[in-house]
């Protein structure tokens, strides 16, 4: 037992991790910058480039070395104009032009290369620039490092763009020094004027190659650290925490009297199988299921609420606020489980043993209520432990409906606003919920039925 | 060996007819049927529609908006028709006169006047089209991990249930959602974050179904004849699973047109677009100022779709998986 | 036959259907059968003859629906099984009509312990014992060694025939006066069919109960059954002392059977089978029902399904030509 356990946890820990996986690549890598959607397009780029390194934002993704930084502003490829280039003199913009991609021309001269701000200091960088020179030209990179022999003495380091008619790519590393703002990066054209330049970004370099979001953000929650909601201002912890009360209140009574309400219905099925009342029973069930989620809780709503007043229309104030939502929550989900323990118990009604209880004399409603309801509870034992991570998530709709202050409302305001840490941590832990009751579903199982044991 | 192979594609031809006739003979499932042409017929008629007033560069009349027919009511619900007090009025005039009322705006008029008749055709498109492309989406990803899941087994096997366990951890709808929210609001994002979460089912029944088919005779004697492996899965064991597709094809479209009503609804589905859900989304309001046409057509025409396919599964699943009958020894 | 007023269970004329999309399939069409006190009377015939659902049919134990009793009576001790009500039925059976089926390890609730259910069939009819003691006894009667052990297990921790002598236990629970033993051998090893069937002969000796067996095997039924009746597509063919109809059998299709029988030590001819199949009960032949696949047919076989003829006083044939089967 302890052993199935424990390798039963082994297996989690895979799960747990795509899970982080996915929901990582979703937001992160398809979402664009978190910086951005959050501070807005109105902040500097080095308070962007703050907001990112708390974060981790300004790491590889998943994994490498090389990741991009704000100092120069590497959204642009000079596509529509010069980009940071438009502040230095004497440097053209091309436009697009049959073949010829947008480029810029950069004339004869030393020019200071347009930083937003000063990058690290003592952090390995590269320059990554895809350019065109003149065969006959000369071009470089000048900035200032330390050197090698004289202490505290800063000396020109030049690296030399080498000639190519074609557009060439050349990746340039360099050091940033001790203090920020020593650098003094420049680009000098020395002959076979201009250089035309396609794209140019800045890179920073990692410490390993490991040191990326992905494995920051698997720290942080490792910590504990949900991070923190923007939206609402507040840690995401405790808004899980908050938020955690309300949504049971409203989930585990759907849950419980919608599975009792659902087994009783599903005997009496069973009962009456194939007579007027198991039929009429089953198509109930189908016209139930078929009742969309969304159209339950609007016309519940307007009805019991609004048109006949029976049951306040908004809030979360005393238990009455809860009674029209649970009794949708438990109306809409009726029909679907009544079909399903209707199946589970119609199955077990034509096993042998049933037979043989009948054959021994045992009476109609003993077989049903002992001998066939014992064997389905198997199959409901697992079918609810499977379902409770679910009511954690409480119910998206209900709770914004009837502002019920719960997971479910959050989830949608975090939606609604684009708040990605939030969904992220619901869904996490969600997840984490789901394994977690999987593993006590076999548990189950080995517990409720005697053939199985957990090895 | 090759007269095996041939029973066992014969016995899957046979199984297609027999199905048949036995969902025939399931009256109720030919109603469900019918149902289903029928929606079928009104969202080819609303494709046709849409594309006409796009092709035309026109804006069609169930985006016009009109504020002096707002509100009207479903034909039958308005004053009685009155016609001005005339001798010379015929009879036939009369008739004709109130046939015509009749056809006006059937349904009625939403807030902005537009037609709810025509809006809900437009809605039967963009259900159609929702439940079309997620299962485009859908049952390739499902059929083919499932397959090779089940048809490979070891390595593979445990990568594809590590992918789809991980699928089925993610609470649902929020999953959905957040796939929507990232692709962003439009119909694309409805496609992609219900396409790229609803297979997990059908891959996991396609994976035990060709586990128990690759234990068959019929596989071994494909093998013994050195059919390749995707001949031999595509070709031999696929058409003996493919009812299981079939079957989770008619669950998955209602359930798919469902979320999206759900999606569009929360405004993050059909952006301008009379999606079901829009209407929905807009009548919740004017439902408590007592306008309860809209409300009341488009939650019956998603009702009935979502009804006859709910039912129509069931039938074919006894029909085609008699081992799955429920009911019946 | 025997007369009617000394047997202990009766079948006339019984008529059972079921419920099928394609019409009502006649499982069973028009049985007559009789079985003594103490008597040990056989069934045989190959699956989907009918055999098991008539031996269900005792004590209306066929689920209705899909089945359906369409006619005649089953008689108890002269009383109509199939006119009882819910109350009665439940006195019948496990108490005087009792049951080992085919499959022990289907037929046994999984999630019962195995004393639990025997003890069930006591406390239903017999409140008068002391329940755990007369398990303990039962289990011991059926040859089960360790019964206090046994009986706490579940029936998944024993073998088939463990778990087969314990439905026989249950079974013998309450002294019932008639057994029905379906296939009780068939989901056996070899090696048990032969000591379960030795068991129920020994039990039937010790409590004087009748058996009624039911088996496709007509090798089974020498040296257990006084009488026996062949089944073919819901109907009984022939009937009559084990002995007469196993040594002169009546109808072609008993032959068939026999033919089909390994004989240890027999003659180096090959096996026969029938050839053919059994016909599809909702798509019956005209006719004798047995004549696609009779090596004797003529035409009248195809027109006119013969009645059951008395061969002799105890020994009966469904066939236009039994007399020419006479001597083989």
């Amino acid at each position: 037992m302890g052993r199935y356990i424990i390798r039963r946890i082994g297996q989690m820990i895979p799960i747990v991790f795509g899970v982080m996986l996915i929901t990582f690549i979703l937001f992160n890598m398809v979402g664009g910058s978190p910086a951005l959607a959050i501070l807005g397009r109105h902040v500097s780029p080095q308070a962007l480039e703050e907001f990112d390194e708390v974060r981790g934002f300004n790491k590889p993704l998943i994994f490498g070395w090389w990741s991009g930084t704000r100092a120069y502003d590497a959204e642009t490829d000079f596509e529509r104009h010069a980009g940071p280039w438009r502040a230095v003199e004497d440097v053209e913009h091309q436009e697009a032009e049959d073949r010829e991609p947008a480029h810029i021309r950069v004339p004869e001269g030393e020019h200071a290369i347009p930083l937003e701000f000063s990058p690290r200091a003592e952090t390995g960088f590269r320059w990554v620039i895809e350019y065109r020179l003149a065969p006959d030209g000369s071009a470089a990179l000048l900035y200032d490092a330390e050197s090698d022999e004289i202490d505290d003495e800063r000396v020109e380091q030049r690296e030399e763009l080498a000639p190519s008619a074609r557009w060439t790519r050349a990746r340039i590393p360099f050091e940033s020094g001790e203090t920020p703002g020593e650098l003094n990066m420049r680009l000098v054209v020395e002959e076979g004027a201009p250089l035309e330049i396609r794209a140019m970004e800045m890179q920073r370099r990692a410490n390993h190659p490991l040191d990326s979001q992905f494995t920051f953000y698997i720290f942080q929650t490792f910590k504990g650290d949900l991070g923190y909601s923007e939206s609402a201002n507040q840690p995401i912890a405790r808004m899980i925490r908050e938020g955690i009360g309300p949504s049971l209140m409203l989930t585990v009574p759907i849950f419980l009297i919608g599975l009792i309400v659902s087994i009783s219905v599903a005997l009496l099925c069973a009962f009456y199988r194939n007579t007027w009342i198991d039929r009429m029973l089953v198509v109930i069930a189908v016209a139930l299921m078929s009742i969309n989620y969304l159209v339950w809780i609007v016309v519940g709503q307007y009805l019991a609420a609004y048109r006949w007043g029976w049951f306040p229309v908004w809030g979360f104030e005393s238990w009455i606020y809860l009674i029209l939502p649970i009794s949708i929550g438990v109306l809409s989900g009726l029909g679907i489980d009544v079909r399903f323990y209707r199946t589970v118990m119609l199955d077990e009604m034509y096993k042998e043993y049933v037979r043989t209880a009948f054959a021994k004399g045992v009476g109609k409603r003993t077989v049903l209520f002992k001998h066939v309801l014992k064997n389905a509870m198997i199959t409901v034992a697992t079918n609810v432990v499977i379902a409770i991570p679910f009511l954690y998530t409480g119910s998206l709709l209900l709770e914004s409906f009837f502002g019920i202050p719960g997971l479910g409302y959050m989830a949608i305001n975090a939606i609604m606003s684009s708040d990605v840490d939030v969904i992220r941590a619901i869904v996490l832990i969600g997840a984490i919920l789901f394994v977690v009751a999987n593993l006590l579903t076999d548990i189950c199982y080995a517990l409720v039925d005697p053939r199985v044991q957990l090895k | 060996m090759t007269t095996q192979m041939d029973n066992m594609e014969q016995s899957a031809r046979t199984l297609w007819s027999d199905a048949w006739r036995r969902l025939r003979r399931n009256r109720l499932a030919m109603i469900c049927l019918w149902v289903v042409i029928f929606y079928t017929a009104l969202a080819a008629y609303g494709e046709v529609v849409y594309r006409w007033h796009q092709w035309k560069d026109i804006t069609p009349s169930y985006q016009q908006t009109d504020l002096d027919k707002q509100y009207l009511p479903p034909s039958l619900f308005r004053q009685p028709f009155t016609v001005e007090s005339g001798a010379e009025v015929g009879v036939m005039e009369r008739m004709s006169s109130g046939l015509r009322e009749l056809a006006r705006h059937p349904l009625g008029t939403d807030g902005l006047g537009r037609d709810v008749m025509q809006r809900l055709i437009q809605g039967t498109r963009i259900a159609y089209m929702v439940g079309i492309v997620v299962s485009l989406i859908a049952i390739p990803i499902g059929v083919v991990l499932g397959c090779l899941a089940g048809y490979f087994r070891g390595r593979v096997d445990d990568v594809i249930v590590w992918l789809y366990s991980t699928f089925a951890a993610i609470p649902g709808l929020l999953f959905i959602l957040a796939i929507a929210m990232v692709v962003g609001r439009g119909l694309l994002g409805v496609y992609l974050g219900i396409g790229l979460t609803i297979w997990v089912g059908l891959c996991r029944l396609i994976r035990g179904e060709v586990i128990k088919h690759s234990e068959r005779p019929y596989v071994a004697a494909a093998h013994a004849l050195g059919l390749s492996h995707a001949r031999i899965i595509f070709r031999h064991i696929l058409p003996n699973v493919f009812h299981v597709v079939i079957v989770t094809f008619t669950l998955m479209f209602p359930a798919a047109i469902g979320t999206e009503v759900f999606l569009s609804f929360l405004g993050i589905g059909a952006q301008g677009e009379p999606s079901w859900g829009i209407m929905i989304s807009n009548a919740r309001l004017r439902l408590w100022h007592g306008v309860w046409w809209e409300m009341a057509a488009a939650t019956t025409a998603l009702f009935f779709i979502v009804l006859a396919f709910n039912l129509l599964g069931d039938a074919l699943r006894d029909a085609l998986d008699p081992r799955l009958r429920t009911g019946r020894q | 036959m025997t007369q009617s007023n000394n047997m202990l269970a009766e079948v006339k004329d019984l008529r059972v259907y079921f419920d099928a999309e394609s019409g009502p399939v006649r499982a069973v069409d028009g049985i007559d059968l009789a079985i003594g006190q103490g008597e040990t009377v056989a069934v045989v015939g190959e699956s989907g003859c009918g055999k098991s659902v008539t031996s269900l049919a005792l004590a209306r134990l066929v689920p209705e629906p899909p089945g359906l009793y369409a006619g005649g009576e089953v008689l108890y001790e002269g009383r109509n099984v199939l006119g009882m009500n819910e109350d009665e039925l439940r006195d019948l059976r496990g108490n005087k009509i009792s049951y080992i089926f085919q499959d022990p390890s289907a037929s046994l609730n999984p999630v019962f312990r195995v004393g639990y259910q025997i003890a069930e069939a006591l406390r239903l009819h017999r409140r008068d014992v002391k329940v755990r003691e007369e398990v303990i006894n039962l289990l011991r009667m059926v040859g089960i060694a360790d019964p206090e052990e046994r009986a706490r297990v579940y029936p998944h921790e024993m073998s088939g025939g463990m778990q087969q002598r314990a439905m026989i236990a249950m079974a013998l629970a309450c002294h019932p006066k008639l057994l029905v033993a379906d296939e009780p051998t068939t989901a056996l090893d070899v090696t048990i069919q032969a000591q379960i069937l030795e068991l129920l002969t020994s039990l039937q000796n010790q409590l004087g109960m009748a058996v009624l067996l039911i088996t496709h095997n007509l090798g089974l039924v020498a040296g257990v059954a006084h009488r026996v009746y062949v089944m073919y597509a819901g109907r009984i063919v022939e009937s009559g002392p084990t002995e007469e109809v196993l040594t002169r059998p009546r109808h072609p299709y008993t032959r068939g059977l026999l033919d089909a029988v390994p004989r240890l030590g027999g003659t180096s001819e090959r096996l026969k089978g029938i050839e053919g199949v059994v016909p599809n009960p909702a798509r019956l032949p005209a006719g004798c029902r047995f004549h696609p696949r009779c090596p004797l047919r003529q035409t009248v076989c195809e027109e006119k399904e013969p009645i059951l003829e008395q061969v002799d006083a105890a020994h009966a044939s469904r066939c236009h030509f039994w007399q020419e089967l006479s001597e083989t």
